[in-house]
């Protein structure tokens, strides 16, 4: 099978056409008249940063979600799908990022789901699928995955070929691959980009979307970089060099309010040592070290390893390797461990992993910290009211009372409430994860001025965020994560959106050394 | 360059068995109840002969295990499906009680009317499917509040146990058939049923609803309608039961089908089908429900009080819950 890429694709007329495509979640518009075209016979890449609507886009056409404006086309025809079942009868296939095999049902079951070669009397014949199963795996080249075996035993390597297989054997028009690489191994990719060159052979449109660079530049033939949920630009691979992609990508952005860096953090002691940090399978090495009153920023694309890092130096996450805090080696086996030893977690998703949203604000602010207001296991109410104002004050949460409920409260709002919390814990080590998303601009300024303030007491913190251009301003030091371990250290004038972005995507080294 | 066999993108190696000759640690759970069902009948068998091969013993013993085992079948599905059936008990005493009051003598009015008992069942059945799939409430709560329902409802029939069961009732449900008796015939049947029913598309899909409800949706599968075909097919079951334990015990008990709600699950549960859903078998529930009902006799055996019936019953669950439990935990991969 040749690489060699099929420039007769390019005679044919526009098989897949998406236009003008809208779509908001609750006020937020994810695409904002976004347009695709690719052709037959065509593998064709879609990039941009996290959020820039490539994942909403591929919900569209799969039919997961509904567009509120906007024409899709499929050779010539309008395509309205409103559910995955239609969009797979329309011939369209995707290789969901979020694997969409049954866990208890076995390989075979799961290949052929609802297509089962022989039904009898509403009886599925189990070795007649079984052996198809076998036989559809082996001619795709992984005829050892076990046919027997359910998806949940499965490595999560095999468990996407099999999601990629499942796909491919639909034998679709258009084929959607949603970061279908990323738990696969080199070798594997290689036998999917294999496949996927001869399914643009045979005609099919193969939409591939990836974070990797380099994964672009060796198989697609033409690209179309999204931000900020439109097309920003579109063309034949040669003629879009990475340099070309990573500035589209970036575009220009309306500037924020930053508070102004401390002092150079240089020569000051190390609070916070990690030593080849690893936790199967995303994180694989990581050491790195927080001194005193820095925000050491994490960057990198979604699922390179981060979020482990963050688990397992709060407890949360089974991991090998050393943590010095303050020259003390910690056994971190539960969150418990972390808080004891003044580790405190901002978490992702604050509304399920931060907050108790049915309790009060006064409730969640001193939930952490009980032990310092209370006297006999019973709570001091002076002492608690002294702490609750102090935080409400300090944070200026826009509420009617303290004992109000969390859950009216807006989102930027619940995070303060949620970093009231943690301060009221005095972390020497403060993990901040994501911890300014979907936040409004005015908030984000004021937990930008608390880290800040934060620093100036002395307190470390470890911030990752998904905004590129948040970390670009606001950290001292930014480490760059790519497959599980520091891909690249970036200090002083190095620490550059660009720079940032491009470590992320591992396609260009660093431009001042 | 690209490799054209699969064997340089293997990612684990390991030589393997024909498929059928295998034996995964995942299926470990659902064979095990055999395992019980053969140890306590040895012990059994070795302390008190009597109790196996005396005269009618076999009969005896197969009369108490039917009714359970019927339950359990239609409350494995239910389970599969991650949901559970409360209101069987609620179900069992309410047919109960129409069964001894409003039943002929015989003839072929008396199948009429025992047919229209088991349609009550289903329409109980479609009931529970109906607000579990149509308002999200937890299976549970629905099922708490419907076996409350009926089980009033069977109070309102019958106040007091007793009753009139009819003879021709009695007759058709009791004494051998062909030499054997009618209650080994019956759960000889079941086990075929399930043999039957176990690689069918309705099972296929109550797994996958059971494993991974939103990735099933993706899929295209019916969640609604299976989920009421499942509750409806266990309402039927337990009417099923209701017959027999009336003809059984001659009368009707307005309260008898509330020990069926926890035994039967705890039949599905020794059974090794998992309560999260998304795998079980009921022959290993019927299995699951014959080594429960083993153990009042091993007591008996052993001249001890029937409170350690109760005792033993908690004692061999829990030891064959903490068992799955880690086997469980041995097949999950991260």
């Amino acid at each position: 099978m040749s690489g060699a890429r099929t420039e007769a694709a390019a005679g044919t007329a526009g098989a897949l056409a998406l236009t003008g495509v809208r779509k908001s979640f609750g006020g937020v518009e994810a695409l904002r008249g976004a347009n695709l075209t690719c052709r037959r016979g065509e593998i064709h890449a879609l990039i941009g940063e996290n959020g820039a609507g490539k994942s909403t886009l591929v919900k569209v056409l799969s039919g997961a979600i509904q567009a509120d404006v906007g024409d899709v086309e499929l050779d010539g025809r309008p395509l309205r799908v409103r559910s995955p079942r239609e969009a797979q009868a329309a011939g369209i296939s995707t290789v969901f990022q979020e694997l969409s095999l049954i866990p208890d049902l076995t390989v075979a079951g799961n290949l052929f789901y609802g297509r089962e070669p022989r039904v009898r009397a509403g009886r599925i014949d189990y070795r007649a699928l079984r052996s198809a199963a076998a036989e559809a795996l082996a001619q795709l080249g992984l005829g050892w995955i076990d046919v027997a075996k359910t998806a949940r035993e499965l490595p999560l390597s095999d468990r996407q070929l099999l999601e990629i297989a499942k796909s491919l054997l639909r034998e679709p028009a258009v084929l959607v691959l949603d970061e279908a690489t990323s738990a696969l191994l080199p070798e594997q990719v290689d036998w999917l980009f294999a496949r996927v060159r001869a399914f643009a052979e045979r005609g099919g449109i193969a939409l591939f979307i990836s974070h990797r660079l380099e994964e672009i530049q060796h198989l697609s033939h033409r690209v179309t970089v999204f931000r900020a949920g439109v097309d920003v630009g579109s063309g034949p691979i040669a003629e879009m060099p990475e340099a070309r992609l990573v500035e589209l990508m970036l575009g220009r952005r309306v500037d924020r309010v930053y508070p102004p860096r401390l002092p150079a953090p240089e020569g000051r002691e190390v609070v916070c040592e990690v030593v080849g940090l690893s936790a199967p399978p995303t994180l694989r090495d990581v050491s790195l070290e927080v001194r005193r009153g820095e925000v050491l920023g994490v960057g990198g694309l979604q699922g390179q390893g981060q979020l482990p890092l963050f688990l397992a130096l709060f407890g949360a996450r089974r991991h090998a390797g050393q943590v010095l805090l303050e020259r003390q080696a910690l056994r971190l086996r539960k969150p418990a461990d972390a808080l004891a030893a003044g580790i405190a977690l901002i978490p992702e998703d604050r509304t399920t992993e931060g907050l108790c949203l049915a309790l009060s604000i006064r409730d969640n602010l001193t939930l952490g910290s009980l032990g310092g207001i209370s006297r006999g296991g019973l709570i001091r109410p002076r002492r608690e009211r002294d702490l609750v104002d102090s935080l409400a004050s300090g944070l200026s949460i826009n509420m009617r009372h303290v004992s109000q409920e969390v859950l009216a409260l807006s989102g930027g709002n619940q995070q303060k409430v949620l970093l009231g919390r943690v301060l009221a814990q005095k972390p020497r080590l403060l993990l901040m994860y994501d911890a300014t998303r979907g936040v409004d601009v005015g908030t984000k300024a004021e937990i930008y001025r608390l880290m800040r303030e934060l620093c100036a007491e002395g307190v470390a913190i470890l911030f990752y965020s998904t905004d590129v251009n948040e970390l670009a301003n606001l950290a001292d030091r930014v480490v760059v994560l790519h497959d599980g371990v520091v891909g690249m250290h970036l200090d002083g004038d190095e620490i550059t959106e660009s720079n940032i972005l491009a470590a992320a995507v591992g396609g260009l080294r660093k431009a001042v050394s | 360059m690209i490799p054209t066999t699969g064997v340089a993108i293997r990612s684990e190696g390991r030589r393997r068995l024909p498929v059928g000759l295998r034996l995964t640690w995942r299926d470990v759970p659902l064979l095990m109840p055999y395992l019980y069902v053969l140890a306590l009948g040895t012990a059994v068998f070795v302390l008190e002969p009597r109790l196996i091969d005396g005269p009618g013993a076999v009969d005896a013993r197969f009369s108490l295990i039917v009714p359970l085992a019927l339950v359990a079948f239609g409350q494995t599905l239910v389970i599969v499906t991650r949901g559970v059936d409360l209101s069987v008990g609620g179900l069992i005493s309410m047919a109960s009680a129409l069964l001894a009051t409003h039943l002929n003598e015989s003839g072929p009015l008396l199948v009429l009317e025992a047919l229209a008992v088991l349609a009550a069942g289903v329409v109980v059945g479609v009931l529970n499917g109906l607000l579990i799939s149509r308002t999200r409430i937890q299976p549970f709560i629905v099922t708490l509040a419907t076996w409350s329902i009926w089980g009033g409802v069977a109070y309102a029939i019958l106040p007091i146990e007793g009753g009139k069961v009819s003879p021709g009732l009695i007759s058709a449900l009791t004494g051998p058939l062909l030499g054997i008796p009618k209650s080994v015939l019956a759960v000889a049947l079941l086990f075929l049923v399930w043999i039957w029913l176990r690689p069918s598309r309705f099972v296929a899909d109550l797994i996958a609803i059971g494993s991974d409800e939103d990735r099933a949706r993706l899929l295209g599968v019916r969640i609604g309608l299976r989920k009421i075909e499942a509750y409806a097919l266990c309402a039927l079951l337990a009417s099923l039961a209701a017959l027999w334990v009336t003809a059984q015990t001659q009368a009707g008990a307005p309260s008898g089908g509330d020990q069926f709600i926890l035994n039967s699950i705890a039949a599905v549960v020794l059974g090794g089908t998992s309560i999260f859903g998304g795998k079980g078998s009921a022959a290993s529930s019927i299995a699951g429900a014959v080594a429960f009902l083993m153990i009042p006799d091993l007591v008996f055996t052993l001249n001890l009080t029937s409170f350690w019936s109760v005792f033993f019953q908690g004692f061999i669950l829990i030891v064959a819950v903490t068992f799955n439990s880690l086997v469980q935990l041995r097949t999950r991969t991260a």
